[in-house]
């Protein structure tokens, strides 16, 4: 792994723990009382400053750091945040996200506002902190000291020196002779230690010429406690060529009082350190410690939480598992192997389905995200919207927990918060008057909610304000030319007409939701996740937009028709119905274009061998097969053979070569082994 | 077998880092690496002889628990209470450091480690 991915997974990260900030600090705004929610916004703050520091982001450290003492200061006081406070936070966390900006983008100085946001978090605590807490009595390490009964150590056992000249004589080479005195606490053991590992450690880079170990106090047996380091004081002489930095690295984790190395000088200078006798030391001869080595085995490299998967290489499954469902198709339907009858040929084949399909499931469901984040994040959204406009919003999410294809909700993002800025700008009643009037309450409701239908998924934002204005809406349209006087409109095409290119519903042009795009950004972005939009209002009971989605990119649900010997698939959402039409509905203006009565409505009858220019056959209509088909411009009727039926499909597109080809979206390889073609509605009519 | 190696930490990049640094140790047998996310998850898994260690070294600040409190807690268990934690944070308050100490924490390394202490640690407290 090399340092740019760790920076990747750092800023991956960063990225997870900044938008899931925003989204604690405003549920926190929300109960003020809730310490754990702090808690996580705190440890949010420090995971950052630990990496930050990590990938020298210090501009990012730096801030990170004081934003954190802030938040450490209202998370150990009994002081509430203010409003202010909040606000001040959130600014932060946008400040955090556009320093992180700058450090990965390695930009110099710093972003817009970092100065006066930081400024204004050091004066919070240097306000607050006026009445200095009570000091707490810090524990020094005396004091330590004390607690874990080490004060009898200060002064070192005296223990006595054998000759020391006995040891230079055997220094070998380049050796010194040094003296290691441990005198470890007695709670050594519960800390993960003993003796034997620092004689093990240090037989890795010298030689242990021998040890004294001094017993504490005797201890009958009865009252022998096998987790108490009964030694007060080891010394160890020890040769080596090792500097007494390299031996000082083995006790790193010691306490500093614990342990002590003395480079023994040449007897010819020799003082000794110790010299009082006392105790009888017990010599214990130095034993060669053995290397606990096993080179064969490699270690299990386990990594027990989530498995990082590149998305190509998933992408690349899913175009496997087709593969493999077609096949799989085709298996089933040959004729040849049908026409075998032996239980155990089709049993063998219904299990391979039933397995196909269970793979089918499962390698779609690793794709599969609760829509959860994407709605939190929506809060934030409300609650810079609800501000900016002055209208107290609040926002209801149901749902949460549905789970939608990975690369819709990265689609779906955008058009969300359009869908919702638009709803607070132009749906919710600027006057609370106006809402109480309509027996509303002060707060105007904004929900949002996820829910599956019919195979597809649907993402609803509903306002409760006084609705879209038809009216109005139509008026618009005829002024910019989205409409002729002559068209005629049912309700659903005029709240359409708010997501055509072209069209604010606002007299003026807010700086919320207006910014020069309109609503039609939404319905682009949706249908390049092969979704669609609804608008449906009720006035003076608000507005709902319904995004309904398809349940995977990879896969649609398709009707089968077929038209001049060939077969076709038309994706199922945009279908109406299908009918076979009575002769006398069926009306011809001017020798050309044909219609269909269905119902109250007159249908233009598009001839889908004509269109895609297959032969020129006239069938009757009467005596084919047609398709209501809803599409942007409106309702139109496919002419088709017959139905051959519903079937999932995969995807395939058809390449660069064909990617334009006019009134076909893609393709796909039927159960039989035939390609047939997924029409674009929109391109037909 | 190499000895077992824990570390528990709920920042992705920190898990990474060790890893990479270890990437040497692992690969020769030295050691056995496991990383966790959720300590909670990790202490579950111990007291339910589902996993074990050698060593563990963890954070502090988690989001499920402490790694103080994950460290006491293991420390009340006869299975593990001699076994050695390190404790690697940024936070190294004396305060900090003598609760560590009275649970029985073994030693601190302090964010942002180098790749070589990390080695010199694991290599040190497990003597290898």
């Amino acid at each position: 792994m090399s340092k740019e991915k760790l920076k990747q997974i750092f800023i991956e990260e960063a990225n997870d723990i900044i938008e899931k900030m925003d989204i604690d600090i405003l549920n926190y705004e929300e109960s003020p009382s809730n310490k754990a929610l702090l808690n996580e916004i705190f440890r949010g703050v420090h995971t950052l400053k630990g990496s930050a520091n990590a990938f020298n982001f210090s501009r990012l450290g730096e801030f990170v750091h004081h934003f954190e003492d802030v938040l450490d200061f209202f998370r150990s006081s009994d002081i509430t945040p203010s409003a202010s406070h909040v606000d001040l936070f959130l600014e932060s966390v946008n400040l955090i996200k556009e320093t992180l900006e700058f450090e990965i983008s390695e930009r110099s100085g710093h972003p817009e506002g970092y100065e006066a946001c930081l400024n204004q978090i050091q004066k919070i605590i240097s306000t607050l902190k006026t009445t200095p807490e009570p000091a707490q009595a810090t524990i020094t390490c005396n004091d330590l000291a004390q607690e874990f009964g080490n004060e009898i150590f200060d002064e070192p056992m005296p223990v006595q020196r054998p000759d020391e000249a006995s040891f230079f004589e055997r220094l070998e080479g380049e050796e010194t002779l040094y003296t290691i005195i441990l005198t470890l606490d007695s709670d050594i053991y519960l800390r993960g230690f003993d003796h034997f590992l620092f004689f093990k450690n240090l037989s890795h880079v010298g030689r242990i010429l021998a040890s004294f170990w001094s017993p504490i106090d005797t201890c009958t047996l009865e009252t022998f406690d096998s987790e108490y380091n009964y030694f007060r004081q080891v010394e160890i002489m020890y040769a080596t060529q090792s500097s007494q930095a390299q031996i000082e690295e083995i006790f790193d984790f010691l306490e500093p009082q614990e342990y002590r190395i003395v480079a023994t000088p040449r007897p010819t200078v020799a003082q000794p350190i110790l010299n009082v006798v006392s105790e009888e030391p017990v010599e214990v001869a130095s034993v060669p410690l053995a290397k606990e080595e096993n080179k064969e085995i490699k270690a299990a490299l386990v990594q027990k939480t989530f498995l990082k998967i590149d998305a190509q290489k998933l992408d690349e499954l899913f175009d496997s598992i087709g593969e493999l469902v077609i096949a799989q198709n085709y298996l089933g339907e040959n004729g040849k192997i049908k026409a075998v009858r032996d239980a155990e040929v089709t049993k063998t084949i219904e299990n391979l389905s039933k397995i196909t399909k269970l793979i089918q499931n499962r390698v779609m469901s690793l794709r599969m995200i609760p829509i959860r984040d994407t709605f939190e994040k929506m809060k934030r959204v409300v609650r810079d919207s609800s501000k900016k406009v002055g209208k107290p919003i609040h926002l209801v999410l149901q749902g949460e927990d549905t789970e939608i294809d990975k690369t819709m909700v990265e689609a779906l993002s955008d058009p969300l918060i359009h869908i919702i800025r638009n709803s607070i700008d132009h749906g919710i009643e600027t006057n609370v008057e106006e809402r109480r009037k309509a027996g509303k309450s002060d707060e105007g409701i904004v929900t949002l909610s996820a829910y599956h239908r019919g195979g597809n998924i649907i993402i609803e934002v509903k306002d409760d304000g006084r609705g879209i204005n038809k009216e109005k809406v139509y008026q618009k349209a005829l002024e910019r030319g989205l409409v002729k006087p002559e068209d005629e409109l049912n309700e659903a095409q005029i709240y359409n007409l708010i997501m055509q290119p072209g069209f604010s519903t606002a007299d003026v042009i807010s700086d919320l939701s207006g910014r020069g795009v309109g609503l039609d950004v939404v319905r682009t972005a949706i249908e390049s996740v092969r979704g669609k939009v609804e608008i449906s209002s009720v006035p003076n009971q608000g507005s709902t937009f319904l995004i309904i989605l398809p349940l995977t990119l990879a896969i649609i649900d398709g009707m089968i028709v077929r038209s001049s010997e060939k077969i076709f698939i038309i994706p199922t959402l945009c279908i109406i119905e299908s009918f076979r039409p009575a002769e006398d509905e069926v009306h011809v203006a001017g020798s050309k274009e044909e219609f269909v009565q269905l119902r109250s409505e007159l249908l233009p009858i598009v001839r889908l061998n004509r269109v895609l220019e297959l032969d020129t056959q006239k069938p009757n209509a009467w005596e084919s097969t047609l398709v209501c088909i809803e599409n942007q411009k409106g309702k139109f009727a496919l002419l088709v053979d017959e139905l051959v039926g519903r079937q999932q499909v995969v995807i395939k597109t058809l390449g660069e070569f064909f990617a334009k080809t006019e009134g076909v979206s893609g393709g796909a390889v039927m159960g039989n082994g035939e390609v047939a073609l997924i029409l674009n509605v929109e391109e037909l009519y | 077998m190499g000895k077992k190696v824990i570390l528990v930490d709920d920042s992705k990049t920190i898990l990474a880092t060790a890893q990479m640094a270890l990437e040497e140790m692992i690969g020769r047998g030295t050691i056995q690496f496991t990383t966790y996310l959720n300590p909670a998850e990790l202490l579950d898994a111990l007291l339910n002889g589902r996993e074990d260690y050698d060593l563990l070294i963890s954070d502090i600040n988690m989001a499920q628990m402490s790694g103080l409190d994950l460290a006491a807690e293991l420390k009340s268990h006869d299975k593990f209470k001699n076994r050695p934690i390190l404790i690697l944070t940024t936070e190294s308050s004396p305060d900090m450091k003598a609760r560590g100490k009275a649970i029985g924490v073994t030693g601190w390394m302090v964010k942002p480690f180098s790749d070589d202490k990390l080695i010199k640690a694991i290599t040190m407290v497990l003597g290898l």
